[in-house]
């Protein structure tokens, strides 16, 4: 029996059991349940000598539970990892797909539910394959500290663990479709001749998307990378002008003084952008004066 | 070419915000607050002490952090002993996370040997609301003259991780110790973190 299908075996005993214990309280239920299930996939199913190849780490997430985006919002934390490879091998960053709005308590926090997978990029050494050309394993392991929330909110702690085939080509893992569809999710470069300002004002910011747009799908919203420059619950207004989209974010309460950059995401009907522009003061004279205030 | 001449207003739902947040330096707004031990506190009675205001919701992952380390107690036990009120505020709304009876408060303050001052019962998230108290915990102090001159987190490592207090900076103890030593708070206002408070919806 492969470990997947004994993985869901033990879930549904786990779910009958706690059907069978029948208790009605949400609370105990939710700090004994971890919410989420973790694994580690990757694009190969071997770590061929000199290449490079993306890692998953993939949490499939109970109904209604969430984790955080990098940054969390007005609440949360995002997760955090420790890898523990072999010699010479290295683990990036990781990459976060774009996440969703998600509303707590007149709060608003950045993060995922369902099935979600953040990336890192496994750089394997030239040295991987023994000089006799046998055939071995890398282990990959990581320790992952998270924090999974549904009104409440629970830390989890984990370790996944993954095995390479080193001494051997590269060879496609039956998951690199799922983490294709992991890469396809995760933020772009602004296509080129698409052109991004953005001016301050007292109360706000206001984000200028022009050039050739077309293509980039229509924007609806914009949320940002780094905590305290905007005002996470109040939603951006976004006024388009022909082919210019202004988009207006009310600056944080918190912040007292002018941010140089705004960095963030920009959110379009089909796919999300990176932003990281630099924050100049606004001119006395706007053709921007007609875009509705925030009330 | 053809330029089709739309000024489509893609408002989407605006959220209004209830409540303006307290900044450093206003006059922080006055409030009466019921305490576990049913006394009655009006903050402007303590006008010439500096006041600390510490929002707490007991389940929460981030104030375990602060209270199974012993860190807050310790702080509080620091800072009362100089002097400083400190209030535990809990604005969880009854049947939420961290709504606690006064019974149950006193026993949790008695196992965990907490030392604040007192521990104001918000259930209605009134002083919540008017401090605008966005996590648990989010630290607020006010100095002897009725101003607020931090607002945010309680120190700078955003974590649930109890080992992260080592080596973090604390806002609250630095700020405190610039204002009771007639220096400029260096860092008056950060972001909180935590969970949110979970007012009545």
């Amino acid at each position: 029996m492969n470990s997947g299908a004994l993985k869901t075996i033990t879930r549904t005993m786990a779910a009958l059991l706690l059907t069978l214990c029948g208790s009605s309280s949400a609370y105990p239920q939710a700090a004994k349940a971890q919410h989420a299930h973790l694994s580690l996939i990757s694009e190969q199913t071997s770590a061929a000598s000199g290449t490079a190849q993306w890692m998953g780490l993939r949490f499939q997430l109970d109904p209604g539970w969430h984790i955080y985006w990098s940054n969390p919002g007005d609440s949360g934390e995002p997760p955090k990892v420790a890898w523990h490879l072999p010699g010479g091998f290295q683990a990036g960053d990781l990459q976060f797909p774009a996440p969703h709005r998600i509303a707590d308590h007149g709060l608003t926090d950045y993060g995922y539910e369902g099935d979600v997978i953040l990336l890192s990029k496994l750089t394997v050494p030239a040295g991987a394959t023994s000089n006799k050309g046998e055939i071995g394993a890398a282990e990959i392991g990581a320790d992952v500290r998270y924090l999974v929330c549904r009104e409440v909110c629970v830390p989890g702690k984990d370790h996944v663990s993954l095995s390479l085939a080193t001494g051997q080509n590269e060879k496609l893992s039956p998951r690199a479709e799922l983490i294709r569809g992991a890469q396809a999710r995760l933020p772009q470069p602004l296509p080129s001749h698409v052109y991004i300002s953005a001016t301050v004002r007292p109360e706000q910011m206001l984000i200028t998307v022009s050039g050739t747009t077309t293509g980039m799908g229509q924007i609806i919203d914009f949320i940002p990378s780094d905590a305290q420059v905007i005002e996470n619950s109040v939603r951006p207004l976004i006024f388009v002008d022909g082919a210019v989209s202004h988009i207006r974010v009310k600056k944080s309460e918190q912040l007292d003084h002018s941010p140089a950059r705004l960095r963030g995401l920009l959110i379009t009907s089909t796919k999300a952008y990176n932003v990281d522009v630099p924050v100049t003061p606004a001119k006395k004279t706007s053709q921007n004066a007609s875009v509705p205030k925030h009330s | 070419m053809k330029q089709i001449r739309t000024s489509v207003f893609v408002a989407l739902a605006l959220f209004t915000i209830t409540a303006l947040a307290v900044k450093v330096g206003d006059q922080a707004p006055d409030f009466t607050g019921a305490d576990s031990h049913g006394q009655t506190h009006k903050l402007s009675d303590y006008k010439g002490k500096f006041v600390v205001l510490e929002w707490h919701n007991n389940g929460c992952p981030f104030t375990k952090k602060h209270y199974e380390s012993g860190n807050m107690q310790r702080l509080q036990k620091e800072w009362t002993d100089k002097g400083v009120v400190w209030f535990t505020v809990i604005s969880s709304a009854p049947g939420a996370q961290g709504y606690v009876t006064a019974d149950q408060e006193n026993e949790y303050m008695q196992k965990m040997h907490a030392a604040p001052t007192a521990a104001l019962l918000d259930p209605k998230g009134e002083i919540g609301h008017l401090y605008g108290a966005k996590t648990t915990p989010h630290m607020f102090i006010i100095n002897p003259q009725g101003q607020l001159i931090y607002n945010g987190a309680i120190d700078d490592k955003s974590t649930s991780d109890p080992a992260d207090i080592t080596g973090a900076k604390n806002y609250v103890s630095e700020a405190l110790q610039e204002a009771k030593a007639g220096q400029p708070v260096a860092v008056a206002t950060t972001r909180p973190y935590g969970c949110s408070v979970k007012y009545a919806d």
